[in-house]
């Protein structure tokens, strides 16, 4: 016994042996964090933006080796801060005399692009650069422990001096030596009429720098062609703007200590000829977006300035005597590159504009001025002119679809197009200007109509699509059109432009349908009688109803009489599936019921109730007498075994008011099964009371429950068939021995 | 101890909305629905009528 | 319940009295008056909760590495950053989880050691409540350590950003598991006996 609990007393010391343990753990876990915390540094910044106390890192190419712990305002100066950072112990000896720091935020700018994409993640940080780059040397520098950071990374490359007279590049603009960026200006000031630019070439590219350098100023146009040839990867926006300097050396001698910026001079090869115009013209030549020459001087000589220009060797063949130029401002410049989809537009004339040119006859160049037009638009009016076509002007309210160059077509064929169009103030209408070809000059007289057949005139249903336009462009673009009366010529020279639709008004008339909400119905909203479609919604007028105007073909006015009826097809989903999809893309249609007689009736309001589908069926009609409408409702179904034979047209209390009195309409296939002795029950009551009770009584359709509706059964000896108006008792109930009944009867197909 | 797994899931879905998207999907739903269940499993279950046959009723 | 004197013993498993020592003879659970060196393993288990409470509290519970830099976060950081961001509810229910709970517990072990010593005296009915009341609490301190498993788990997209489990896990798990050892081996009977 002693010696059991001996035993046990031995187990239990184990126990000890836990807090012992988990003390050790305890000691080595803290030991090896307070161990990593190393130099505690402060340094002084400019700007702490983007700095998070206790997040923000401290890193050396890419590693982390430190952390900032906080930041504090500069007592001595409150423009400045106060870092403290906090060393990781193994990477102490970065931190040494000499040592850089400074802070990396992301930066972005037109020369450099984005920069230090990754800070946007992570935010800001402390960049160190130490003095030496071997940890034996670093370690035996002196500590420091408070640094002023630098305000921008250090360097990394040698700095040289160029100086020149005139050419003028901003902070930023890049070297390139063969199509590869070799520095960029980081300052430049002006000394004794001298502009110098204190420019950093990378570390690598050091040996680029000789006695015989040559720094050669690269303008935006000639860069790029230098690119181009060296497949540089995309240069900055910027620097297609201002340029590059371009390094030439053979890297012999020394490198100097300043250098003068290399202009070469410009020998220009090319046909110099003389523009006459009211006001200078911009500085260069460009046909069709390139730049083809230049002004070389001008000069005023009695009101008119004489610009002397000159265009290039090899384009010397695009002009001659029956050259005729056109100034192209800034933004027709753009506009024509976007149709010609040029390569690399020379954005100095696309801000400056430029002057161009075309040449429509092959003939010699020996003619020294020219004159030029003040626009492309004038320069066109003029040549119409000139090839005898007939400027004419339509007037409209609005432009849709019309602009320059869209055609106006006669019976398909292209007539003429769109000069131009400006808006006048005064009378609040769009001055098209047109032209109009030779041939068709004759029937251009008071009777002209000009018409806008536009762009889309698909009539789309679900029977088909029918697209309304003669071809493919007009499809697109749209088109003018007209027709005239007289085949003469005469000097009117406006015109109103009208819609299509404006010119067959006379052929159609419109009813008004007045509704307190749109129910669906939109603007090309179909009218439909028996599924034809009469004519469709033009214009919806919103004021305390809505009207929707309807425009219909004459021919069909006799419908409308004073007891037609319109009313909407709407979607529906309902248990019994789902109705009128289309109204869901094409608007609701509305259908008529038509009442031929009684005259003209102009406005409508929308039937509430949707009219029975079978309105225009024939089939049978009968009347049930009812003491109770009972759960049944207009379209509720007729079952014959549970099938739908029909369904119920119409109810309504009987004349004395003493019960109900129910038409149902019968599918004439199922004609037969309705004899004299037939039994209709409703079958929405029995359906529920079959569930309660667990009769074994087969329920109706879900659809015959809710809905409700009636049974109909026929007895084994069937009675006779029966006429359209017989009247039967509806039964609340069925009797059991009915589900007996099982009569040969002919179906029709 | 499922509870407490859930107020995880919650918190864990707020400290990563600051770095990323988050939407809530059926199967948080369904989690919910676990739990609901498991609480009213563990809520009438009583180890000692394992014991007891005659006392189950 | 007085089962010491007249040598019956109620079994906790099958809530039946017995009158052996050693085995239920139903449900074979072994049995016992009152739990073996109850009060010193309570107390050296506490005593090690309490250790481990202070590199759990000290060390980083997670990490982020977002673009290859690390940004640690301590329990108290991250109840930080909830209040920070505005979150005041999240943030008490993490500190009350994870700060509040671990160190509750221990105190409330230590005073129920000390009325246990003690004996039956007028704390007893409040110090089984207690117990009662660390008994449920202690598995919400959970919340945190499946806080750092739902996130690890989710955010592991290599250098753009994931995160890593800190030092704190687990000695914040051994305070969890020890305080709930000494929960567990802790005798509430004990408050009752009269010395």
């Amino acid at each position: 016994m002693k010696q059991a609990i001996k035993k046990k007393k031995s187990i239990i010391f184990i126990y000890w042996i836990i807090p012992i343990v988990a003390m050790i753990i305890a000691i080595i876990m803290l030991k090896d964090k307070y161990e990593t915390k190393g130099k505690q540094v402060t340094i002084i910044l400019n700007n702490v933006d983007g700095l998070n106390i206790k997040k923000s890192p401290v890193m050396f190419n890419g590693v982390k080796v430190g952390n900032i712990e906080d930041i504090k305002i500069d007592e001595n100066n409150l423009n400045h801060f106060k870092a403290y950072l906090s060393m990781y112990k193994k990477y102490d000896y970065l931190v040494k005399k000499g040592t850089k720091f400074w802070k990396v935020s992301p930066e972005i700018s037109l020369n450099k692009g984005i920069k230090n994409l990754g800070t946007i993640i992570t935010g800001s940080y402390i960049e160190i650069l130490p003095p030496k780059l071997e940890k034996k040397e670093l370690i035996k520098l002196p500590n420091q422990y408070n640094f002023i950071a630098l305000d921008t990374p250090p360097l990394n490359g040698i700095i040289t001096t160029i100086k020149t007279k005139n050419s003028s590049f901003s902070i930023g603009t890049i070297l390139v030596y063969k199509g590869i960026q070799v520095g960029e200006i980081i300052d430049k000031n002006l000394n004794d009429d001298y502009i110098y630019y204190k420019v950093l070439i990378y570390n690598k590219y050091q040996n680029l720098l000789s006695q015989d350098t040559k720094f050669i100023p690269l303008n935006s146009l000639e860069f790029q062609a230098s690119l181009k040839d060296i497949k540089f990867t995309i240069p900055s926006l910027k620097n297609l703007i201002t340029g590059a300097i371009k390094i030439e050396t053979n890297k012999i001698g020394k490198p100097k200590k300043e250098y003068s910026l290399f202009i070469p001079k410009k020998i220009l090869k090319g046909y110099k000829f003389t523009i006459i115009s009211d006001n200078k013209l911009p500085s260069s030549l460009v046909y069709k977006g390139f730049k083809v020459g230049e002004l070389l001087t001008s000069e005023l000589i009695k009101n008119k300035i004489y610009n002397h220009y000159i265009i290039y060797d090899k384009y010397q063949n695009l002009i001659n005597n029956s050259t005729l130029f056109y100034k192209l401002n800034a933004v027709e410049l753009k506009a024509s590159l976007n149709n010609f989809s040029l390569q690399i537009p020379d954005l100095k004339s696309a801000v400056l504009g430029g002057v161009s040119f075309i040449t429509p006859k092959k003939i010699a160049l020996n003619k020294k001025e020219f004159k030029v037009f003040e626009s492309k638009n004038s320069l066109d009016e003029y040549l119409y002119k000139r090839s005898g076509a007939k400027i004419v002007t339509l007037l409209t309210k609005d432009l849709k679809f019309i602009k320059k160059d869209t055609l106006i077509t006669y019976k398909g064929l292209t007539a003429g197009k769109v000069i131009n169009y400006k808006y006048n103030p005064k009378t609040n209408y769009i001055e098209v200007k047109i032209r109009i070809k030779k041939p068709f000059i004759k029937l251009i007289n008071k009777t002209t109509k000009f018409y806008t057949k536009s762009g889309v005139n698909i009539k789309a249903g679900l029977n088909g699509v029918n697209i309304q336009t003669p071809s493919v462009n007009s499809l697109v673009n749209g088109e003018i059109s007209f027709i005239t009366k007289e085949n003469k010529s005469d000097n009117t020279k406006k015109f109103t432009l009208l819609n299509q639709s404006d010119l067959t008004k006379n052929n159609y008339f419109t009813i008004n349908l007045i509704m307190n909400k749109t129910n669906g119905v939109k603007v090309g909203s179909k009218l439909k009688y028996k599924d034809f479609t009469l004519g469709s919604v033009e214009n919806m007028i919103f004021d305390k109803n809505i009207t929707a105007i309807i425009k219909i073909n004459k021919k069909y006015k006799y419908l409308f009489g004073k007891n037609s009826k319109l009313y909407l097809e709407t979607f529906q989903a309902g248990l019994n599936g789902i109705k009128n999809t289309y109204s869901i893309v094409f608007g609701s249609n509305i259908v008529l019921i038509a009442n031929k007689n009684n005259g003209f009736k102009h406005n409508f309001t929308p039937d509430s109730i949707n009219p029975i589908n079978s309105y225009y069926q024939k089939g049978l009609r009968i009347v049930l007498r009812a003491n109770s409408k009972a759960g049944l409702n207009v379209n509720s179904a007729v079952y014959y075994r549970k099938v739908k034979i029909g369904h119920i047209e119409k109810i309504k209390l009987s004349n004395t008011a003493q019960n109900v009195e129910i038409f149902l309409f019968i599918k004439p296939k199922y004609k037969n099964i309705i004899r004299t002795n037939s039994k209709f029950f409703n079958t929405g009551v029995l359906a529920i009371k079959a569930n309660l009770l667990g009769i074994k009584i087969k329920t109706g359709t879900l659809e015959s429950i809710i809905k409700g509706g009636v049974e109909v059964i026929t007895p084994n000896k069937a009675g006779q068939k029966v006429e359209n108006g017989a009247v039967f008792k509806l039964y609340d109930k069925p009797k059991e021995e009915w589900f007996e009944y099982k009569p040969k009867l002919r179906v029709g197909i | 101890m499922a509870e407490v797994y859930l107020v995880a899931v919650l918190v864990s879905m707020i400290k990563l909305k600051s770095i990323s998207l988050m939407t809530v999907d059926i199967g948080l739903y369904l989690f919910f629905l676990f739990l609901f269940i498991f609480l009213l499993t563990v809520r009438f279950f009583n180890p000692h009528d394992v014991w007891h046959k005659e006392l189950i009723k | 319940m007085r089962t010491k004197e007249n040598n019956q013993i109620f079994c906790d498993v099958c809530a039946t009295l017995q009158s052996t020592r050693k085995k239920c003879k139903i449900c074979g659970n072994r049995i016992y008056a009152r739990k073996p060196y109850s009060l010193l393993k309570t107390l050296l288990y506490t005593l090690s909760a309490f250790i481990m409470l202070i590199p759990a509290n000290l060390l980083d519970m997670m990490s982020s590495i977002k673009l290859t830099v690390e940004y640690p976060q301590t329990i108290l950081g991250g109840i930080m950053w909830f209040y920070e961001e505005g979150d005041y509810f999240l943030a008490f229910i993490v500190f009350f989880a994870s700060i509040f709970i671990p160190i509750f517990k221990i105190l409330a072990l230590i005073w129920l050691l000390i009325m246990a010593k003690i004996g039956k005296n007028r704390f007893s009915y409040f110090s089984t409540k207690l117990y009662k009341i660390i008994e449920f609490i202690g598995k919400y301190s959970m919340l945190d350590i499946f806080v750092v498993t739902i996130m690890t788990g989710f955010m592991q997209f290599g250098n753009l950003i994931h995160i890593e489990a800190g030092g704190a896990v687990i000695p914040f798990a051994l305070v969890i598991i020890f305080t709930m050892l000494a929960t567990q081996n802790f005798d509430t009977k004990l408050l009752w006996d009269e010395k």
